[in-house]
């Protein structure tokens, strides 16, 4: 029996060994599977033909709070030109000058605006797939379906960020509906960080800098980091305390080069 | 008539000069592209893809127009103000282009001087803000909320003064036998009447809590509390959720604290911050706390509330061992102890605020600096201001060079960098004014050096070299050797550390002579032996004296 077992012992680890790779394998595909299921089974979940609105809110949320937080960490910008690196981000200035002991020129005049149309640019196209998608639920539950396209449009307000659109979808399955003036908010407070940037950008095109600290001694929740990056400018960094937005954008405005100055000494 | 010889001549000849004519033209015209290639530019956009900046042409975008000159010459780079005419914001230092690209109208004019920029004072709600009109409409829409504009108020601070919030009271809803009550101001009662159904009555009581036994409303006082946006201070809160008065523990039951609408300023302590006050929510962002929920291991909140679960959290920051005032700033360096104004390091203003510490640096190469100053007893403020170092050296009076309204630099006496038309250096008399040196003159020198030595990109071709020779000086040191004996110090024995007759072995660069000229020359700025920000030693060459050929040891 022992020599049975001493003979049949390698045998039976080897066993083992494709027991425990088959048990893992099964487990692995079962976690999966419940993943993929329930992902799926959400989608359904979340399409109720009377409120349509909530379908686009959540087919769309995710890729507009991924476009707030890239627009606010690039200075404005999805796609940043003129830009300075700091921390693996290029963050755009909003105000540049090549020469140094001169203000800057402003690059972002209307920094609200084009952030307003960023976003738009941005979530457009997954915008589009929302709607088209919500035209396709409706017409696997049998429903006629005509869509008209509108305009999408992007409003930074305060504590929040509106998109609505002029989109309209009429069904008709018996009795027609018809939704239209879709708004999808989300909670933000770019509006007032934006908002202290252009006061900021004020500064740094009129006098060459701005002083952080005054906007924290009014402003309670607010916190104003300037970060020099030497001969390239300066990184401002705007972060809500409570809430963790955070925006960002660099200047260059009255460089001062080293030793400036000292040539007009002359000592004989 | 020519012969072949001379055809054939006077082709070569011919050729030559060509040939000449043309390497000419091919130098000069790689001479003037080189000049061009030096030559700053007016460019629209940048490769780099900034709009509107002087550089040399290579750097210009393709597509995008550029001139020769400055870019206030041009058309589209001028500066001006950029109006968008939706939303009523007015950028100044603008240039046209970027204007135009970014849907504004341009202005070659100041922004006080357009009429559309004209500030006046908005009326948005409790609050105002000094903008323009159209801006003015446009936060009513951001706002949600009407608002007034007044352009007859024209600063920001009578503007602020003029804010007349509205009166605050207890708005009572009667219907049937129910008596609900919000608290609200009377414009926002009025909206809740119009609003209401008929079968409602709604009465204003002005100054009074929904808590008020009076109004015999569904509302009870309770101990819970909250903090309210835009305030301060820790709230009761009633039992239909409105706020009443500010957290005081020893008011929880006190009929009168839960009648009337009370000031913070009638409340307890109204002049102390009550930061970590387990019975007083009367915070002040000001003097260093604000609302906040309790929370067990969080060092802003270490003391639990009696009632609640808010409490005035302690803004305050502790940094390197010592305790800060939230508001507090104070001067740092980048470089080590001792260090703080050697190659490389950088002044920086410390703040506190939330109870975090916040760093911002000064200009780099010390170009600006720190200065701290305590505007009350314990309280620091501090900024970075200009160096103003470049015209130290030339002062010639210690009044002059210590005068803190004009220039940072001080007064050092022992050597004079001045010297007069013969190359002496330059004595002090008794006015500290610096006189050419008199025959058998034993006044000493003295120099005006910066305050905070500016740093110089030494590492990089530029005048930093000039800049550090000023305070460069030779000392000849004469030497006579007789028949017998050793070489005597005869001239300028100081500068060896000698004495008149002292013999050569006893040279020693350690003497006052050097030491007073080596800190001449680290004052200036990044020159002589000196450690770095991090107190490493630099690359000193000890070669600096030199002996004459006579010598032979």
């Amino acid at each position: 029996m022992r020599n049975f077992l001493k003979r049949g012992g390698s045998f039976f680890k080897k066993g083992q060994v494709a027991i425990f790779i088959i048990i893992a394998i099964l487990a692995v595909g079962a976690i999966l599977s419940i993943y993929f299921l329930n992902r799926s089974a959400r989608t359904t979940e979340r399409f109720e033909e009377t409120n349509p609105q909530t379908f686009i809110q959540n087919c769309i949320e995710e890729s507009l709070n991924n476009a707030i937080e890239t627009i606010s960490l690039q200075g404005g910008s999805a796609n940043p030109e003129g830009y300075l690196e700091y921390k693996g981000y290029k963050i755009e200035y909003a105000c540049y000058t090549a020469e140094d002991f001169k203000t800057c020129v402003v690059q972002k005049p209307f920094l609200q605006s084009h952030i307003e149309n960023e976003i738009k640019k941005e979530i457009e196209e997954e915008f589009n797939f929302c709607f088209n998608q919500l035209v396709r639920n409706y017409e696997d539950r049998g429903y006629n379906v005509n869509f008209k396209k509108g305009n999408l449009n992007v409003r930074l307000v305060p504590k929040r960020i509106i998109v609505n659109t002029t989109n309209e979808i009429t069904v008709t399955k018996g009795n027609t509906q018809t939704f239209k003036d879709f708004e999808i908010v989300v909670n933000s407070n770019l509006y007032e960080l934006v908002w202290i940037a252009n006061s900021i950008l004020e500064f740094e095109a009129s006098l060459g800098d701005a002083d952080p600290t005054i906007y924290m001694d009014i402003f309670r929740w607010i916190k104003v980091e300037k970060i020099s990056r030497e001969r390239e400018g300066v990184v401002y960094i705007i972060t809500d305390r409570r809430s963790g937005d955070k925006f960002q954008f660099a200047s260059r405005s009255l460089e001062w080069s080293p030793g400036h100055e000292a040539s007009r000494i002359a000592i004989y | 008539m020519l012969d072949k010889k001379q055809i054939k001549r006077g082709f070569v000849f011919l050729v030559v000069i060509l040939f000449v004519f043309a390497l000419f033209f091919i130098f000069l015209n790689k001479r003037i592209s080189a000049q061009e290639q030096q030559q700053s530019f007016c460019c629209e956009k940048t490769t780099a893809g900034n709009w509107c900046q002087p550089s040399p042409p290579a750097e210009c975008a393709s597509g995008f127009r550029k001139a020769p000159t400055s870019c206030e010459s041009t058309s589209y780079c001028k500066l001006g103000t950029c109006v968008n005419v939706n939303t009523g914001q007015c950028t100044g230092n603008t240039p046209q282009i970027v204007c135009q690209n970014s849907g504004g109208v341009w202005f070659d004019k100041k922004e006080d001087e357009i009429p559309q920029c004209k500030r006046g004072c908005c009326f948005i709600g409790q609050n105002t803000a000094f903008v323009n009109q159209i801006r003015c409409k446009t936060l009513a829409s951001d706002y949600g909320t009407n608002t007034t504009f007044r352009p007859d108020i024209n600063s920001e601070s009578e503007c602020i003064l003029s804010a007349n919030p509205d009166v605050e009271g207890a708005c009572v809803l009667e219907k049937g036998f129910e008596r609900s009550c919000k608290r609200t101001t009377r414009s926002e009662c009025i909206s809740l009447e119009k609003k209401s159904s008929s079968d409602t009555k709604v009465q204003f009581h002005e100054g009074l809590l929904c808590t008020a036994e009076v109004l015999a409303t569904q509302c009870a006082p309770t101990s819970k509390t909250t903090c309210v946006e835009n305030k301060d201070e820790v709230y009761f809160i009633d039992s239909c959720g409105n706020i009443a008065n500010v957290y005081d523990s020893s008011k929880v039951n006190n009929q009168e604290y839960w009648t009337y609408i009370k000031d913070p300023a009638e409340s307890c302590n109204p002049d102390s911050s009550n930061a970590n006050s387990a019975s007083c929510g009367n915070c002040n962002y000001l003097l260093g706390s604000l609302c906040k929920a309790y929370r067990r291991n969080d060092p802003q909140t270490p003391v639990k509330p009696s009632y609640g679960d808010f409490v005035c959290a302690d803004l305050s920051c502790k940094y390197q061992g010592k305790t800060y005032q939230h508001g507090e700033r104070w001067c740092g360096t980048t470089g080590t102890k001792g260090n703080e104004n050697s190659p490389g390091s950088e002044h920086a203003v410390f703040a506190c605020y939330s109870g975090e510490v916040t760093v911002t640096l000064c200009d780099p190469f010390r170009n600006t600096v720190c200065i701290e100053e305590e505007v009350v007893p314990g309280f620091k403020s501090a900024g970075c201001v200009a160096n103003r170092w470049d015209d130290c050296v030339l002062q010639t009076s210690k009044q002059d060079c210590e005068n803190r309204d004009v220039r940072d630099c001080k007064w050092v006496e022992g050597q004079s960098i001045l010297k007069d038309d013969s190359g002496n250096p330059l004595v002090v008399n008794e006015r500290g004014e610096l006189v050419e040196r008199k025959k058998d003159d034993t006044r000493k020198g003295a120099s005006c050096l910066p305050l905070y030595p500016p740093g110089f990109n030494f590492w990089e071709e530029g005048n930093a070299d000039e800049l550090c020779a000023i305070a460069s000086d030779t000392c000849l040191v004469k030497f006579q050797k007789g028949l017998l004996g050793d070489w005597e110090c005869k001239e300028n024995c100081e500068c060896l550390g000698l004495k008149k007759g002292d013999s050569i072995k006893k040279a020693t660069t350690n003497n006052k002579w050097f030491a007073e000229k080596m800190n001449m020359c680290i004052s200036l700025g990044d020159c002589g032996e000196k450690l770095n920000y991090l107190g490493q030693k630099g690359f000193i060459n000890r070669s600096i004296v030199r002996w004459s050929e006579d010598y032979k040891g």
